[in-house]
């Protein structure tokens, strides 16, 4: 016996099939093309955090090792936004103490190889270097410094896989490849949160396209109208070791300018 | 009530009301390290030198800041149980400072450090130095100074006014890094300087002066300076007539020159010089100089880092090589302006990026003109715990100085390297982070 709709369906259907088309047609770039509507999210989201004009803030990062063991760190950041070019940023290294005082200034530059400075207290000397190795590890962390330095939108390609659910937070999944060959990542799954637009969740793969490494965001606060994690955690799938960086305190809109980002505020 | 009693009263209420505001403006931060450290030098079968040395050192750090004025501190000690000529107490930051943007003032003792290559710092000559510390980098001490720094553009300007001749450390005859021949029991004399006006005396005060300009270009940071002072770094050799005494005798120089680093992807690019004009010192009755005058010179040092990420750490290979250009006496074949003259570095660290932060590194300097002459160095670096640390250096001078007259008289001819030939050390230092 033939289905039922299949004789209803003219009759019924054809204004709901012309609305669908007529939708499809409207939207059919960017569902067509996965790419094109990743980067939308990744610009919308980069565009919602910006405008913070400049961040400090201290910030205590917990090391565990496969056995458990537990060591702590402590650094301070403090950050600017810059116009037309990448974010400026200064950390400054306070525990433990064989390396408090030790600085690192960044100066981000989309499309470009960051200009980096480190000052070795000890020596009183500002030393140049290159754009640090981005697989580094920092600090002895499962984070690279790659992971936490500028994130620029042009800094990856990216892709669009769908809408999920992490937790009880709708999300996008997105797949962002780095585009620099220095980079030890060949991908990142990324989890966006729709409304924080900030990643809550991103997978790591390394250059074999195995599944390297994991980060966690919760704890998220508003600062203005710009939503942060209070807490990245990065667990290690390969040596079982995992870092925690947890934010003590953080202040947007800080008072800073650029003199406070230049070589000479790093002997300050 | 008395005038007085109005005036404690007053202070009082006014530390009352300012005193919280005041403790909150006021940033104090400081930092320290208690370390054990020893040395050994293969034995060179000589009996007055020490070979050994194990001792106790401390070094103290406060920063104060209070808007916009700012203090600081960082003395150095140490206590040698088995090389007493070690002990030392040295100022290495004392100052007080005012800073208003774009205007810095800082007056007391400062470390300056104007380095832009690893091995070779013909630019870096301002501070005096300890050279019974590490002979490839010997530590710096603090000078006294005036600085006024302006801010403008992507860098800076400074001026520096230094009224005092602070002398270096020297080793003392009886040490392995002395530069003196060890064979022979020469009593040495204190330092001796040759001043603005060229006379030789031991007078401490004297006007030196120092401008320094520096700028970041895009991916380059370019410095260039200029400055009198009296040279710590190349002395020469008196007698003094009425001690017997052999007396070291700097010599006051003008110098100008500058740095330059660069940065092309993983490379960074490195360039340093400083061309030196002595001032030739006047004949004196009271002091014979043994020695050849300074000769006026450029020193030239080149060099290349290469970096690479090597699993989570990241490895670097050093390049560097230096010359000095003599201009008054270019036919001198082997002008004795230091341990290194033409030499060449080929080094390689390795960060480990571990919790540790565990850090080895190694080097050899050879000279370029006797392929045989170098130094081999090497370095170790961890972390024991959070606030415990282990460093072990070492380093071979491979440097025998020769004669047809023999050994003794090789010794007493010795230039350059060759005067530390066979002082190669196993250095350990086991310190206590606060």
């Amino acid at each position: 016996m033939p289905p039922r709709t299949a004789r209803r369906l003219p009759a019924r259907a054809l204004p709901l099939a012309l609305s669908t088309l007529a939708l499809a047609a409207f939207c059919a770039p960017a569902a067509a093309d996965p790419a094109a509507k990743g980067l939308e999210i990744a610009r919308k989201c980069d565009a919602a955090n910006a405008g913070f004009g400049s961040e400090e803030a201290r910030v205590e990062m917990v090391l565990v090792n496969a056995g458990g063991d537990r060591v702590e760190r402590k650094l301070g950041m403090k950050t600017l936004e810059v116009g037309d070019d990448g974010d400026r940023s200064l950390l400054t290294f306070e525990w433990p103490p064989d390396v408090k005082g030790t600085r690192l200034l960044t100066h981000a530059h989309p499309g470009d190889d960051d200009d980096q400075w480190l000052y070795l207290p000890a020596m009183r000397r500002v030393k140049r270097i290159s754009a640090r190795s981005q697989s580094a590890a920092f600090m002895g962390s499962e984070f690279a410094f790659e992971d936490l330095g500028g994130q620029e939108v042009s800094k990856y390609t990216w892709r669009l896989e769908g809408e999920e659910k992490v937790g009880e937070r709708d999300v996008w999944k997105l797949i962002r490849v780095p585009t620099n060959k220095r980079s030890g990542y060949s991908k990142q799954v990324v989890w966006m949160d729709k409304q924080y637009c900030q990643p809550v969740k991103i997978d790591y793969h390394d250059r074999k396209q195995t599944l390297l490494k994991t980060m966690t965001a919760t704890a998220f606060a508003r600062h203005g109208k710009w939503w942060r994690p209070q807490s990245l955690e990065m667990v290690n799938h390969q040596t079982h070791k995992r870092s925690i960086l947890k934010w003590a305190e953080r202040s947007m809109q800080a008072d800073l300018d650029e003199d406070d980002f230049d070589k000479d505020a790093l002997e300050d | 009530m008395s005038g007085a009693r109005v005036g404690v009263i007053g202070a009082v209420m006014l530390a009352c009301i300012a005193g919280p505001a005041a403790a909150k403006k006021l940033k104090v931060k400081s930092k320290g390290q208690v370390s054990v450290e020893g040395r050994a030098f293969t034995d060179d079968d000589i009996e007055r030198t020490e070979d050994l040395g194990l001792g106790l050192a401390a070094r103290l750090e406060a920063n104060a800041k209070y808007k916009p004025f700012e203090g600081q501190l960082r003395l150095f000690s140490r206590v040698d149980g088995l090389d007493d000529t070690r002990n030392l107490v040295a100022i290495e930051e004392l100052y007080l400072g005012f800073k208003m943007k774009p205007v810095r003032l800082r007056v007391g003792w400062q470390l300056l450090n104007w380095s832009a290559t690893e091995a070779f710092h013909p630019a870096d000559m301002i501070n005096a130095r300890n050279y019974d510390s590490r002979l490839e980098n010997p530590d710096k001490l603090g000078e006294p100074m005036v600085e006024l720094e302006v801010r403008f553009w992507e860098g800076n300007i400074a001026g520096y006014y230094m009224p005092i001749r602070r002398a270096p450390i020297l080793p003392r005859a009886e040490s392995r890094l002395s530069p003196f021949p060890k064979r022979l029991e020469v009593p040495i004399g204190s330092p001796l300087f040759s001043g603005r006006d060229r006379q030789i005396s031991d007078d401490m005060l004297e006007h030196q002066w120092a401008v320094r300009l520096e700028q970041t270009l895009g991916d380059a940071d370019l410095s260039l300076h200029v400055f009198q002072h009296v040279d710590r770094s190349q002395p020469t050799q008196v007698v003094d007539l009425t001690t017997g005494e052999i007396r070291p005798l700097f010599h006051f120089v003008t110098q100008v020159g500058g740095t330059w680093q660069q940065v092309f992807g993983p490379v960074v690019g490195k360039l340093e010089v400083g061309h030196r004009e002595f001032g030739f010192p006047r004949p004196a009755e009271r002091y014979r100089l043994t020695h050849r005058e300074m000769l006026d010179h450029t020193q030239i040092a080149a060099g290349l880092e290469v970096g690479w990420g090597v699993g989570q750490g990241e490895g670097t290979v050093i390049i560097e090589g230096q010359v000095m250009l003599v201009w008054d006496e270019p036919q001198l074949d082997e002008p004795d302006l230091g341990p290194f003259q033409r030499d060449a570095l080929l080094g390689y660290r390795h960060s480990f990026n571990d919790v540790a932060g565990t850090l080895l590194q190694a080097g050899i300097i050879v000279d370029l003109e006797d392929y045989s002459e170098m130094m081999i160095v090497a370095r170790f670096e961890r972390r024991l715990g959070d606030v415990w640390s282990l460093q072990a250096n070492v380093r071979a001078v491979l440097a025998e100085p020769e004669s047809p007259a023999g050994a003794a008289v090789a010794e007493l001819q010795a230039v350059g390297l060759e005067r530390w030939n066979g002082a190669n050390e196993l250095n350990l230092t086991l310190s206590r982070f606060f």
